[in-house]
């Protein structure tokens, strides 16, 4: 199976308030093609970082970040920017809708860099917002949905555009437990179905047993598998 | 950013209370421009197309009356090739609030230097023959329903006749036509003869001299000799051009350039500061959006440009609406302006203002989200 994320002696560091904090340190990770991973950790552990060094949202002090055989550490903000629109699809804890467009016009935001016309877009969205089982809902805004809806909506954004990577920080994080699974099904569905690489943040050791592997990360270090094994999954307890 | 349309819309309806205000706040500002712009530049329009060969001769002290016998005197004068008078009959019909600007005037003189004032020669000829006639302007006859063989009293606030009453009647016997591109007041000629003679007091005299001097660059040369053939006597001529008069009267009223644009100054200071500061919030509260936009891959060319839409969207459009309402609220000002429709720069400046306007408030707001964070943006920080 080939590489779909390759990261290696990745180091990243911040300022806050005169003091350097180390948040990873010549961190080393491969993510298959359609793989399906959870990256757990305390608060503070560097896995939101280093999700994010991943989507391609900031860039490491040093190491290689290669995604789909192009190596993103190097590119400039405008390169990263062009790159996240074709390769990347973001699905947040909080949704991050645009409250005054509905649903279908919050999926079609990706497609709007592309240069299809009305009619494909149209088509395109109609197809990811049945695919996330809100095909009724399209002329509704955000403040007209539940919860899980509003994240699904979210997940029809991240997939319209046919990213080759989905990025997910703690996406069930708001939501109550059967929502959750709900969601939680629906990205194994798109990682099973339609062969979507993931790479989930979560705190819920039960939201990450339905990734394909669990990884720890503490103090900037990763530790593969562990502390999950002996979590029931979630829809077991629902 | 025709594809982002929605995407503008909804950024400009954000907070709806905020830019409801905001938009009404640029409406107002915007109908005042149009409406003291408007008067300004007919005024303006009104000494630029003055003719510098139509010369104005007043007595200095002011509004004295000129003695008629002056009129062979100036006719005499090197350079002068006609010479019309006229006297302020300070008419209105009906009440006193319902003015028309009315002249005693010599027909034929006048209507041969003023030929701005279109009267066919048929009419002319029955206003000269007809001693209590008088010639209107189509707006006033209209203004009134006024058509020609009306019997019409008109009250002098300045004349009363020699039976002691302030109510003169008139019967209308011709309609005159201004040029549309010039600016005229008149609005009530009648016939200085039969006023002169009916009038009870200062008989034998005129409010002022209208000289036409044959060649226009001659007119400062001209001007002066009429001056100096009446200087020393007890009633000295001040001679001026029909753009220097204008200025002069313009004057009387203060710098109505400079106050209009004192006003639109801080009019537009305080625009600036309202609309930059409704931009500043509605993106301040927004950055979380506009990171998300970032993170789907929107350029920072391109969040600014949509910024920049949602700006001059809001200001051009409300500022559009302010000066339509400028234009159709304008011809009310007419009394003042006496222009009938407001210059067509007037509308293109306001909407060249807004533009800029947006411009400006937009750019503090765009170079913020720049600089932003897409990762500090997205955690809140």
């Amino acid at each position: 199976m080939s590489v779909a994320v390759q990261v290696e002696q990745v180091s990243k560091h911040y300022k806050r308030g005169g003091e350097t904090v180390e948040v990873l340190q010549r961190l080393d990770l491969d993510v298959a093609a359609g793989e399906f991973i959870a990256l757990m950790g305390p608060s503070g552990s560097g896995k939101s970082t280093l999700l994010n060094l991943i989507g391609g949202l900031d860039r490491p002090d040093e190491g290689r970040i290669t995604v789909a055989g192009e190596r993103v550490d190097s590119m400039t903000e405008g390169q990263l920017t062009r790159w996240r629109s074709r390769h990347v699809g973001f699905i947040f804890q909080l949704y991050n809708l645009m409250p005054k467009l509905t649903a279908e016009a919050n999926v079609e935001l990706p497609l709007m860099l592309t240069k299809m016309n009305s009619k494909a877009r149209a088509e395109h969205v109609a197809t990811a917002l049945k695919m996330v089982g809100l095909a009724e809902r399209a002329r509704h805004k955000p403040s007209e949905l539940s919860g899980g809806q509003q994240q699904r909506v979210a997940i029809a954004r991240a997939i319209v555009a046919d990213p080759t990577l989905l990025v997910c920080d703690e996406p069930t994080g708001d939501l109550d437990r059967r929502t959750a699974i709900e969601i939680l099904e629906l990205l194994r569905l798109l990682n099973r179905e339609l062969g979507k690489t993931i790479v989930m943040v979560t705190h819920d050791p039960q939201a990450a047993r339905y990734a394909t592997r669990q990884l720890y990360v503490d103090k900037g270090q990763l530790c593969e598998g562990m502390h999950v094994e002996h979590v029931e999954p979630m829809e077991a307890q629902a | 950013m025709i594809r982002h349309r929605r995407l503008i819309w909804a950024g400009i309806w954000r907070n709806s209370t905020r830019t409801t205000y905001t938009l009404l706040s640029i409406v107002v500002a915007f109908v005042l421009f149009g409406l003291l712009q408007g008067v300004a530049a007919a005024f303006s329009h009104a000494v630029a197309s003055a003719n510098l060969d139509r010369l104005y001769v007043d007595s200095r002290l002011g509004r004295e009356q000129l003695p008629l016998a002056y009129l062979p005197r100036i006719e005499r004068v090197a350079g002068v090739s006609a010479v019309a008078h006229a006297t302020w009959f300070g008419g209105a019909y009906q009440d006193s609030k319902k003015s028309v600007y009315s002249l005693a005037v010599d027909p034929v003189r006048y209507f041969s230097i003023y030929r701005e004032l279109r009267l066919p020669a048929e009419q002319l000829r029955k206003l000269t023959q007809t001693r209590d006639g008088a010639v209107v302007s189509r707006k006033t006859a209209e203004r009134f329903g006024w058509k020609i063989g009306d019997r019409v009293p008109l009250i002098s606030s300045v004349w009363s006749s020699k039976g002691g009453g302030s109510v003169w009647p008139f019967e209308i016997v011709g309609i005159f036509d201004p040029e549309e591109d010039r600016t005229s007041r008149t609005e009530f000629v009648l016939n200085y003869a039969y006023f002169d003679e009916a009038r009870q007091y200062k008989n034998g005299t005129v409010g002022w001299y209208t000289a036409q001097a044959a060649d226009p660059r001659q007119s400062t040369q001209v001007a002066a000799a009429i001056d100096a053939l009446f200087a020393n006597s007890s009633d000295e001529t001040l001679t001026q051009n029909e753009q220097e008069k204008a200025q002069a009267l313009l004057k009387e009223h203060g710098d109505l350039n400079l106050i209009v644009n004192l006003i639109m100054g801080a009019v537009f200071f305080t625009l600036l500061l309202l609309t930059g500061n409704t931009m500043m919030q509605s993106v301040r509260e927004r950055i979380p959006e506009f990171a998300v936009l970032k993170t789907l891959g929107y350029s920072s060319a391109t969040v600014t440009l949509i910024i920049g839409c949602e700006a001059l969207g809001m200001c051009l459009a409300a500022a559009l609406l302010g000066l339509a309402l400028a234009w159709l609220l304008y011809p009310v000002l007419q009394v003042v302006t006496a222009a009938p429709r407001m210059p067509l720069w007037v509308p293109l400046a306001g909407a060249l203002i807004a533009a800029l306007l947006a411009g400006v408030t937009a750019l503090p707001s765009a170079a913020r989200l720049r600089r932003i964070s897409v990762v500090d943006a997205l955690a809140g920080r």
